[in-house]
């Protein structure tokens, strides 16, 4: 909840205001966020590594349900919504109001393909018969993948609160900070998804 | 009162606290007989521990002397009066006097970093050299080995003679842990439902009993005795009063007593008041008691004649962790075997006395014919087991009460107990 | 039209907090923001950094207050063998409260207390960076501890009460073994006031990070802002890992997961490790802020600055790293192994070297100083000393194999309340007394606060001193009963007596704030001056209590310890000279141009909104969603409220002429003053503020 909101603090005000760092409040307060979150995936991660193996013999597994080819392509579009991310900051901060509103708008599209292939993932893994509740590898990795998911999804939230306060004309040069504190936010949750790509689906199991 | 005549009251008084303080402790050092203390070791690795642990009290004694003697020192020598006015015409303090303006010293500060390194690091190294010696099994008796299992709220203990923990147990038993004097004994702990932890005080220190784990641990005792334990780990609503006891004997009167536990037990003649109390136990108590020789093998818990069909499920992927199933069952499955019950000087997890004054001066393996039976809580724990000891035994968990029984029942039931030697 | 794209010039000056703007077109009528700063309404919706300090120190004192009465209960239990006060069940879930009370609501929101109110002060800020965040993390917090605490009572006395220590370890915190819903409590209530911690920290190091005044470099930070800069980050690390082990939790005896399932193959050591990874850091969260109050008070009372600064900074900020790779200390007997319990057990002892350079440091600053044992000092020093005892006991169960005999055993109980209560609570104790004038503006009784401190070390030392002997003597800890024949009598009789004894401190605290609160009063209120113990940190260049704008003007700083080093000087001989007086260099609080951000209703709703959803994860989901309804909802008109009251465009209400009260020492406050109730510590500040 904390990170969610600078955006609206006194962002406008930011360019003008000193700060001992020179960095803005702001920007700031998302860095030292952002740090949190590392601790908060890796204790998932972890929890996963350490729970991931704890199944009986002819319990269902990861290689029973991964599908790597598809869950490749989701990861490969959530990638390139980083790009757009960074075309969609680029574009607000050279005043491109119309260009800043196409990125931020890919880039939410690309989130929420992420997302969809998500949800038909776990419907996939439901269906063939591992659940939340199943055994210790369904938990770790339903809670690991889900927590990412949700991320992912606030950031969306977040790209089309942009978009709307865009469309209604206040999100010019003078916010370029707003979006690109949202921009790190959103690699963030790129940048761990790569870590959780590796280690769950690619890893040996 | 002067200022410095308070000063010098509340000096000397504290001098006083910390000097009672200072021989209390002593005192107790030196005349401890507590059952549970961990000053008196008699075993070999609780007298490790103590050997490694004493001098560095002594130095942590001497340190906290030094810095006490440092605050104190420093208080008396550069106080300055009159710390309630503190309005004087400069503010705060009456004068503008200043004591020089000392920042810091750099060698100083080395100093006292290095320091206490180097002598941490010396005791670092006299901790590692006692950890790893704490591990070994010096001087075992055969290759015997007990699995001992924790679960709310007392301890069972299966006796594996041949040291092999992975098929049935020899013998089972529970609450007072029998080992032979001067010999260390192997113990693999287990739980069965929660962490629990087991420690015998004067032998050794703690080991957690794990569920889905398997721990080895070491005891040993110089001399034939009785040593009181107290579970460790937090285990839920009865924890206070999950303790067991730790029993050592010569090594002759080990292999009478193991002899003994290895025999079933017999039904009791017809027509006796321990053959009614049979009739009452078996359709009352023995869904979950085993007695062997007279309850059946299917009864879970206690001494199955022979290891379930999936032993070993948990070992695949538990770090070869072997043992019984765990079930929500077993949480009310599991009861003390009570096949020789009277040949132990407590029960329901050694709270209470089996016999009036403890047994305290009867040999142990006198106890079943020369002690008095304590039936006052033997009868009210058949009676009323969660009276006397807070069990959630609607929750599946701990001895139920029993209420239904009459006096006549509870009496029959203690007489066919009292068969059970 | 929300969200106005207006801006007015900076002020004259250029202030550490933005200036909002002036202008703003006028919103819906949800949407202004509150009004004022007076009456009990204005504490609801205050953003001010100075009145959350005092609100998170009054919410401490009452949690204080019930976790001292649960510790009575634990004493009067253990008095004496086979004690029969109260039963096992609800004895489990004192204890665990008790735990659970003192750590999470007590020391961490005293400490956040002096964070609040001390961090922009020190360093020369106006607030901290993001107020009405502060505000929420105040009110999150106030729902996190409302929603543990109120488990005492719903359904029963202590019948939800959590039961599984403040340690909670699985299996035992599983549903089939705790089926109360006691741990549903735990879990639900530490993940809120995780979040107003975690939003806590966030904001506070921006504050000290950004937000420092002119030459303030970090070298020229006092030692307290830099030990509370450590914790803020011990906290920002630590809070997400529990988060993750509680979320775990919470889905295991919500929705069935299998985390900590044994059965289904789970090893509940997971469990304590991650638990563990947040609990060794939270040790030095709950004592290096009270390390950071020493270090004010002794240099102030020795008349020397604090010796050693460099080290003792570095001292704290190796703590701060070395806390992290000493966890599984807590887990000797747990089976990690013997290789992992020998690097542990190394790690740990090792630890003990800055802490002792720090108790050193505190020795050799009075060393040849000219110390005045006021209570806040008699503190300090008593923090040096009992924390030395703590310190001690803990190298002693580093060592691992001694450890196997000591934890869990009332030689642990001992060893961290020398370290908690000893160390922390003494420390936040001082502080009280220290900084009372300064958010107040007048000083605590002497006499009083003396008498309470002997009180209160005489009591401490008589009940933890004896649980070192009893543990040695193989007393367990968490039990609710003991054998007469295991010889625990006689100490733990001692120890219940002596338990009493602190309960009268306490009392004689408490009754010093009022009489003192009285007494102030009834003289007229006199001004207690801005800096009433020639200390030397910012906080005392500005009046007292400090006006809601902090400083007149932006401070420039050029050294450590400026302050004191404006007031003092030094001759040909190099000695010590006067230059100025106190109330020379200070501000005195006259400047009301300064724009200050407006009071919110959000962050109050906000958290209104968490405190339902807790209670509905707990009791009914239908409940939660409503809850989310509202979270969701106070989001908006967070993001949606205007950056300033419309209708006080040009003029800011919110920091009328409280500081032509402090100019006046003779002032009595005004007729409102008059009328103000006083009663409460809370309500002075809010008196002494209204002109």
């Amino acid at each position: 909840m904390a990170a969610e909101t600078p955006a609206t603090e006194a962002a406008a005000h930011a360019e003008e205001h000193h700060t001992s760092t020179g960095i803005s409040n702001e920007k700031l307060a998302m860095w030292v966020f952002l740090g949190s979150e590392c601790l908060l995936f890796g204790g998932l991660i972890s929890t996963y590594m350490f729970n991931k193996g704890r199944i009986g013999p002819n319990d269902i597994g990861p290689n029973d349900v991964f599908d790597i080819p598809f869950t490749s392509v989701s990861s490969f579009v959530l990638l390139m919504s980083s790009l757009t991310m960074v075309f969609a900051v680029s574009a607000v901060a050279r005043g491109d109001i119309r260009g800043n509103r196409i990125w931020l708008a890919t880039t939410a599209a690309l989130g929420a393909t992420f997302v969809a292939g998500q949800v038909y993932e776990f419907t996939a893994f439901y269906s063939e018969g591992l659940g939340f509740t199943t055994n210790l590898f369904g938990s770790a990795f339903y809670a690991l993948t889900g927590f990412h998911g949700a991320h992912v999804t606030i950031g969306i939230i977040m790209l089309m609160s942009l978009y709307v306060m865009s469309m209604r004309g206040n999100l010019g040069p003078e916010r370029a900070e707003t979006v690109e504190i949202i921009g790190l936010y959103w690699h963030f949750v790129d940048v761990v998804w790569i870590v959780i790509f590796t280690i769950v689906y690619l890893f040996p199991q | 009162m002067s200022s410095r005549l308070k000063a010098l009251v509340w000096l000397s008084s504290l001098l006083v606290i910390a000097g009672t303080i200072a021989l209390i402790v002593v005192g107790i050092v030196v005349t401890d007989d507590h059952p549970l203390s961990t000053l008196s070791p008699v075993g070999r690795q609780g007298r490790d521990i103590a050997r490694l642990i004493n001098p560095i009290f002594i130095v942590a004694g001497v340190v906290f002397f030094l810095v006490q003697g440092a605050v104190l020192a420093l208080w008396w020598r550069y106080r300055v009066g009159g710390s309630e006015s503190g309005d004087g015409e400069h503010g705060f303090y009456e004068d503008d006097e200043f004591p020089d303006q000392i920042h810091g010293n750099d060698r100083l500060e080395i100093a006292w970093t290095i320091i206490p390194t180097v002598l941490l690091a010396v005791i670092s190294v006299f901790t590692l050299v006692a950890l790893f010696a704490l591990d070994d099994v010096e001087a075992s008796e055969e290759d015997l080995v007990v699995t001992v299992i924790g679960q709310q709220w007392w301890w069972e203990y299966q006796y594996h003679l041949d040291g092999d923990t992975t098929t049935a147990p020899d013998f089972v038993t529970a609450n007072e842990l029998v080992i032979p004097a001067g010999f260390d004994v192997a113990l693999d702990i287990k739980s069965r439902d929660v962490i629990h932890s087991f420690w015998i005080p004067k032998l050794n220190g703690k080991r957690d009993a794990v569920p889905g784990r398997s721990h080895d641990w070491v005891i040993q005792a110089d001399n034939p005795g009785r040593f009181r334990g107290q579970c460790t780990e937090f285990c839920g609503l009865s924890h206070g009063y999950m303790k067991m006891v730790a029993v050592a004997l010569t090594p002759s009167e080990f292999a009478q007593w193991r002899d003994n536990q290895m025999t079933p037990a017999s039904a009791p003649a017809e027509g006796t008041a321990a053959a009614a109390g049979w009739e009452v136990f078996s359709q009352q108590c023995a869904s979950c008691h085993a007695v062997n020789g007279l309850t059946s093998a299917a009864n879970r818990g206690g001494a199955a004649e022979s290891p379930p069909d999936d032993w070993d499920i948990y070992g695949e992927f538990n770090g070869g962790y072997a043992g019984p199933v765990i079930t929500d069952e077993l949480i009310a499955g599991a009861a003390p075997n009570l096949t020789h019950l009277m040949t132990r000087g407590t029960f329901a997890g050694s709270i209470f006395d089996l016999y009036l004054g403890a047994g305290d001066h009867i040999p142990y393996l006198e106890l079943a014919n020369q002690g008095t039976l304590n039936r006052g809580d033997l009868e009210a724990w058949i009676y009323n087991a969660p009276e006397r000891k807070p069990a959630d035994a609607d929750g599946l968990r701990g001895m139920p009460a029993r209420t239904g029984l009459s006096p006549d029942d509870i009496d029959n039931v203690v007489a066919f107990l009292s068969t059970l030697d | 039209m929300t969200v106005t794209d207006r801006t007015i010039t900076a002020p004259e000056e250029t202030l550490a907090l933005p200036a909002g703007p002036a202008v703003a077109h006028r919103p819906l009528g949800v949407f202004t923001r509150p009004q004022g700063s007076e009456g009990w309404t204005s504490w609801l919706f205050t953003v001010d950094h100075k009145r959350i300090g005092i609100m998170y120190g009054a919410a401490a004192m009452f949690f204080f207050l019930v976790g001292g009465a649960e510790a009575l209960f634990i004493r009067l239990q253990l008095a004496t063998p086979n004690g029969s006060v109260i039963g096992a069940g609800t004895y489990n879930g004192v204890f665990t409260m008790h735990g659970v009370t003192m750590v999470f609501l007590v020391i961490m929101p005293m400490a956040a207390a002096f964070a609040n109110y001390l961090l922009p002060l020190q360093v020369g800020a106006r607030d901290v960076a993001f107020p009405r965040l502060n505000a929420f993390s105040f009110w999150c917090f106030l729902a996190g501890g409302l929603l543990l605490v109120s488990s005492i009572f719903i359904g029963g006395w202590f019948q939800n009460a959590p039961d599984g220590g403040w340690f909670n370890y699985a299996p035992n915190s599983g549903l089939p073994f705790s089926p109360s819903k006691g741990i549903d409590f735990y879990a639900v209530g530490l993940q809120i006031t995780g979040i107003a911690s975690l939003v806590s920290s966030i904001n506070l190091i921006v504050t000290v990070l950004n937000m420092r005044t002119k030459g303030m470099s970090f070298f020229r930070m006092p030692v307290l802002t830099w030990m509370l800069l450590i914790t803020q980050f011990l906290l920002l690390f630590a809070i997400p890992v529990i988060t993750v082990a509680l979320f775990l939790l919470m889905f295991d005896r919500l929705w069935d997961a299998n985390f900590f399932n044994v059965e289904a193959g789970a090893d509940p050591l997971l469990w304590q490790h991650l638990f563990w990874i947040f609990g060794h850091p939270e040790v030095y969260i709950l004592i290096l802020p009270a390390f950071g109050i020493v270090s004010e008070i002794i240099p102030t009372f020795s008349r020397k600055p604090l010796f050693g600064y460099h080290f003792m900074v570095a001292s704290g900020i190796a703590i701060g790293f070395m806390g992290w790779g000493v966890w599984a200390h807590h887990m000797f007997t747990s089976g990690i192994g013997p290789l992992a319990v020998a690097a542990f057990s190394v790690s740990t002892m090792f630890i003990a070297v800055p802490t002792g350079v720090k108790i050193l440091n505190w020795l050799a600053t009075m060393y040849r100083g000219r110390l005045r044992f006021t209570t806040p000092m008699l503190y300090a020093v008593g923090v040096v000393s009992m924390f030395t005892i703590g310190g001690l006991s803990g190298v002693t169960h580093a060592i691992a194999p001694s450890d196997t005999q000591q934890t869990d055993t009332y030689y642990i109980v001992a060893h961290f309340h020398y370290v908690i209560f000893g160390g922390a609570l003494l420390g936040l104790f001082g502080g009280f007394h220290f900084w009372w004038p300064k958010a107040f503006g007048y000083k605590l009784n002497e006499a009083w606060g003396k008498a309470a401190f002997w009180i209160l070390l005489i009591g401490f030392n008589f009940t933890f001193g004896p649980m070192h002997i009893l543990g040695l003597q193989g007393m367990s800890r968490r039990i609710s009963t003991y054998r007469a024949d295991e010889g625990f009598a006689l100490w733990n009789m001692v120890a219940t007596i002596a338990a009493f004894v602190i309960a009268i401190g306490v009392a004689m605290f408490l009754w010093n704030i009022y009489a003192s609160t009285r007494k102030w009063q009834r003289a007229g209120r006199p001004d207690v001056g801005p800096d009433p113990w020639d200390a030397r940190g910012l906080e005392w260049m500005t009046a007292s209590p400090v006006p809601e704008h902090n400083f007149d003007s932006e401070i420039e700083v050029e050294r450590l310890d400026d302050f004191w080093h404006r007031k003092y000087g030094v001759d040909e001989n190099h000695r010590v000279v006067r230059t100025a007086t106190a109330e020379e260099v200070a501000h005195d609080g006259s400047n009301t141009k300064v724009h200050l951000p407006s009071p919110s209703y959000w962050p109050i709703v906000l958290g209104g909104g968490i405190l339902l959803v807790g209670y509905g994860l707990i009791y009914n989901l239908w409940l939660a969603a409503a809850g989310l309804v509202l979270l969701v909802g106070a989001i908006y008109g967070w993001i949606l409220e205007p950056a300033d009251d419309p209708d006080d465009a040009g003029h800011h209400d919110d920091h009328h002429d409280d500081g032509d009260d402090h100019g006046d020492p003779a002032g009595n406050g005004g007729p409102d003053g008059e009328s103000a109730s006083a009663a409460a510590p809370a309500d002075t500040e809010e008196a002494a503020t209204v002109g």
